[in-house]
């Protein structure tokens, strides 16, 4: 998923705060803005230094305990739009997902919207009526829906069948369509063979009547029920003066189905009633509570009151405004929601300024929230570059890095927790607490005597140091190629570890581009680039899969885009293939296999397992932090909840102050 | 007009040309990764380049941009081409969006700054060496030193989240450009933009001022016993306007292409925004369309100068 400030693609992390082209301009506007602060407490004459306030609460409820009251109308601001216009196919982004859980879209399973300590990170059934039915082998799934649960207007006479959600695999399978993450059901039998044409159906699919819909599976896949609560799996109507179009009101419309979508949540965009499906597509007119880059307009949907079948979104709100400025000041809007003017900010962070108001002033504190994140930051190493081709020189850097300093120029406590291994602790139960086979006193590294002492230990034993003093002394630890983004913090922190790993004898040549550059670079194995580090990663759902299926199966490295930046799992041949010297790099790819034919508990286990395989026997990464999502919110918010499988606050579960809607 | 017309024409095919080399040959980055997400498949990259008109020579992607430059039916901003990126919306209903809001942001500024700028002038000239022209000049310096991102948000700070006097940034969804001009939505943006062009007119009208009351013609004038108020206003200042029109004209066309900073700051959906979004986005067809918009009005501009030079000047006759 997105994962920073300025809303990037779920293609990868993207920057880090104050990273990127508007760098210069955010720090002009940041002392302005201080400056101004600075002259309103001197002519009010109080003391902003006087508290040592907390950066970093943490809590799933804020205003909470307030009686709620239904009703009234959320005023949210952006700074960027949706992606694809809300193409429940396409949309591979955080906000869009976030806007489908809470309001648009139902799915056969999904999340209650709630933080790790309420089972967010759990999927519940939906529009399914009780947990699926998976057959011995795991290979064939039965979900039994609910019945008399109905589309929005203008289909609210419409009831959402079974053959609705083979409608919407079958689109997501369309190469036309171009969906953004369709590779996730290519595990349904007969969806790959669709997508190529050769079938007319998905035959893994059967609508066995109206209210029964089983999976056929080519393979184990324990967390079908997440990838089926993601958004392409959310079912699409029947087109009523149609009935015979395969993708039903979708039909016709590849490109913009999002602005005709037809709502089956608690909330529909507005004017949705005036979506008429009997012209041909080019005729229809599309919603008007959906204008790209300016508005999200979404008013209670009818038919989800009438049915009253949702057992975990209460979707207190009348309705949510969302008003979208893309490229403006969020600065300003973070003042206008101290203000009350507006209620939340959809985004992953604040300013600086605005976190340390927020937390130290009295009167705002309980409007300020620091959540953990799903998503983490890392250095990875090429595998099959020297002397990242040593795993002495690898668990060498790992003891090297300080990761407390680079956190302190990430903003301190509140940008995140500092990681000893990969993937963020909620996916994994808990399981690793405290893990972190690299440790340093206060995870200081080389800038400590006694992490020095680690790292130098460890290189000692790597062949790329020849007399044993701790120190590499060969050609391939010097001018290696480290490529990271510009910015005034990512390049400090850059400098902070080419330090580091300078104190065992490992000399980086930084290189430093925009975000869009430096990723053009790894994207591209071909490059051969030995050292990233601006690497990181965010869950598409809560479970590891998704945090081990890209960057560390060897069967995912791809010829371009690829995320598999360390190269762990390369073959031989691809290694040939990229124009690598080295032949041959360590594989989890074993263990990847095992774990995602689990379940439950024992596939849990068996990631936490993966986890500690990666970090001691391969190590090709240097894990950095577990991202922290800083969130604010309007005094007239009540009943704050933050949903983990979005990363934002869920408009589904919050309410209105009492006289405030 | 013929002439004009080509030119116009010439110009908008110029730069067309020069963003489409630059855009394809100094990339900042690589519109297919955002559209593709994080493992796409050939299949899928190949799609979506189709898509995006991208797996055609060069030759053809421009020729399918320029097509859409013509102000015809089915070619001006076709949707097939001028689709956004970054949203897969049209550029074209963007555009037409936000020009509203540009258009009420520049011309308010561009009164404002004028009523403030070009009096100041001619006091400051008329009144020259006196404790007017010195406080004058004490505005003009204060207001061109002061950047207009720090301008605007001690005006937002001051006059809406400390006095309350004047509405917040933003625009309300449910109302139209002029009911949001009316109820007062525009007036700090307008003071932000304005106050740095007023004090650099009010200098400009001084300094062009001062040298035409020097001229011959203008002794004339006296000699031939007109009132002073004549002198000034009939034969000085007019002389003295024409360069001021001149860079009026471009100004006012250079903001209607976007005013960024001030847009941005006080979040008005404007073209600015969309084109500062747009670039940052890899977003060719956004650019474009930008671009293009803004290269019109500065043609457009200069050409209106041109005739105003006219009426200003009696030395000057429009061919």
């Amino acid at each position: 998923m997105a994962d920073h400030p300025e809303h990037t693609i779920r293609t990868d992390r993207g920057g880090r705060k104050e990273r990127g082209g508007k760098r210069m301009r955010r720090y002009l506007k940041l002392v302005a803005f201080v400056a101004i602060l600075a002259l309103a407490a001197a002519a009010c004459g109080g003391d902003e230094e006087g508290g040592e306030g907390e950066t970093g609460v943490t809590g799933a409820t804020g205003a909470t305990g307030a009686e709620i009251e239904p009703g009234g109308t959320l005023n949210v601001w952006m700074d960027t739009d949706v992606t694809a216009q809300f193409d429940p196919q396409k949309e591979y982004f955080q906000v869009s997902f976030a806007f489908y859980r809470c309001c648009l879209l139902r799915t056969l399973m999904s999340y209650n919207g709630k933080g790790p300590d309420e089972d967010g990170e759990k999927i519940f059934p939906d529009l399914a009526a009780a947990e699926p039915t998976v057959s011995e082998d795991g290979l064939t799934w039965t979900f039994t829906l609910k019945q008399g649960v109905h589309y929005a207007p203008p289909l609210q006479d419409v009831e959402i069948t079974a053959q609705d959600f083979i409608r919407a695999m079958m689109r997501t399978a369309r190469p036309e369509v171009a969906a953004g993450y369709s590779f996730y059901y290519s595990v349904i039998e007969g969806f790959d063979e669709y997508a190529a044409g050769e079938a007319d159906t998905i035959t893994g699919m059967t609508a066995v009547d109206d209210y029964t819909l089983e999976i056929k599976l080519t393979g184990p896949a324990g967390d079908l029920g997440y990838r089926l609560a993601m958004p392409a799996a959310a079912p699409i109507p029947p087109n009523p003066a149609d009935p015979e179009a395969p993708l039903g009101v979708a039909e016709g419309h590849d490109d913009d189905y999002g602005r005709f979508l037809v709502s089956s949540g608690a909330y529909m965009f507005e004017g949705s009633e005036a979506l008429d499906f009997s012209l041909p597509p080019k005729e229809q007119e599309p919603v008007e509570g959906y204008q790209p880059d300016t508005l999200i307009s979404l008013v209670r949907n009818p038919s989800w009151v009438a049915d009253g079948q949702d057992d975990l979104r209460p979707a207190y709100l009348d309705a949510i405004s969302v008003e979208i400025c893309p490229g403006c000041d969020q600065e300003v809007a973070e003042k206008k929601v101290a203000a009350d003017e507006i209620d939340h900010i959809f985004a992953n962070g604040v300013a600086a300024t605005t976190a340390r108001t927020f937390s130290q002033d009295p009167e705002l504190q309980d409007q300020y929230f620091v959540e953990p994140g799903s998503g983490n930051y890392y250095i990875a190493m090429n595998l099959a570059v020297p002397p990242f081709d040593d795993l002495a020189v690898r668990k060498a850097v790992n003891y090297a890095v300080n990761k407390e300093g680079w956190r302190r120029l990430s903003g301190g406590e509140a940008s995140g927790e500092i990681a000893g291994y990969f993937t963020p602790p909620g996916l994994l139960g808990g399981l690793l607490e405290g893990y972190d086979p690299y440790a340093t006193p206060n995870s200081q590294g080389a800038d400590t005597p006694e992490g020095l002492e680690l790292a130098k230990a460890a290189m000692s034993e790597s062949k790329y140091d020849t007399d044993g003093d701790g120190i590499c002394d060969a050609p391939e630890c010097k001018g290696v190629l480290s490529v990271g983004v510009v910015g005034r913090v990512a390049e400090a922190q850059d400098a902070l570890i080419a330090q580091n790993l300078k104190a065992i004898g490992i000399e980086l040549d930084l290189n430093s581009f925009d975000n869009s550059t430096a990723y053009g670079k790894i994207f591209d194995p071909k490059n051969q680039i030995p050292f990233s580090t601006f690497a990181g990663w965010l869950q598409d759902y809560p479970d590891a899969f998704t945090f081990y299926f890209f960057p560390m199966y060897g069967p995912s490295i791809l010829d371009q885009y690829n995320t598999n930046y360390t190269m762990v799992g390369a073959t031989p041949e691809q290694l040939e293939k990229y124009g690598y010297e080295v032949t041959e790099v360590p594989s989890m790819d074993d263990k990847i296999d095992e774990c995602t034919a689990l379940e439950g508990d024992a596939r849990v286990q068996c990631w936490a397992e993966a986890d500690k395989m990666l970090m001691e026997e391969i190590a090709p990464i240097v894990p950095l932090i577990f991202s922290n999502v800083e969130q604010i919110i309007s005094s007239r918010v009540v009943n704050y909840t933050y949903s983990l499988f979005d990363n934002q606050m869920a408009y589904d579960q919050v309410a209105l102050a009492p006289g405030s809607a | 007009m013929i002439r004009r017309t080509l030119f116009l024409i010439l110009v908008l095919v110029v730069v067309s040309l020069f963003t489409f080399v630059v855009f394809v040959k100094l990339p900042s980055g690589d519109p297919i990764a955002r559209a593709v997400g994080r493992h796409p498949s050939p299949e899928l990259v190949a799609e979506v380049r189709e898509n995006f008109g991208l797996d055609r020579p060069l030759y053809i992607q421009y020729w399918r941009f320029a097509q859409g430059m013509i102000p015809w039916p089915g070619l001006f901003l076709n949707e097939d081409v001028y689709f956004s990126y970054r949203t897969r919306a049209s550029v074209k209903e963007a555009m037409l969006n936000r020009l509203p809001v540009t258009l009420a942001l520049t011309i308010g500024a561009a009164i404002l700054w004028l009523l403030i700028g070009i009096p100041i002038g001619i006091v400051s000239a008329i009144r020259r060496g006196s404790l007017i022209d010195r406080s004058a000049m004490i505005f003009a310096l204060i207001g061109v030193s002061m950047p207009v991102f720090w301008l605007g948000l001690v005006l937002l700070y001051v006059f809406h989240f400390w006095l309350g006097w004047l509405p917040t940034a933003g625009l309300p969804k449910d109302q139209t450009i002029l009911q949001s001009v009316a109820e007062g939505y525009f007036v700090l943006p307008w003071f932000t933009l304005a106050i740095t062009s007023a004090a650099f007119y009010s200098r400009m009208t001084r300094g062009n001022l001062l040298e035409t009351m020097g001229e011959d013609y203008i002794r004339t004038a006296r000699a031939k016993g007109l009132s002073e108020r004549k002198v000034i206003y009939r034969h000085g200042l007019r002389a003295a306007l024409t360069p001021i029109v001149t860079m009026f004209g471009l100004d006012v066309a250079f903001l209607l292409g976007g005013a960024v900073i001030t847009e941005s700051l006080f979040q008005l959906p404007g073209l600015g925004q969309y084109a500062i979004v747009s670039l940052y986005g890899t977003d060719f067809p956004a650019v474009m369309g930008v671009t293009m918009l803004s290269t019109f009005f500065i043609v457009v501009a200069n050409f209106a100068v041109d005739i105003l030079y006219a009426f200003l000047d009696p030395r000057v006759r429009y061919t």
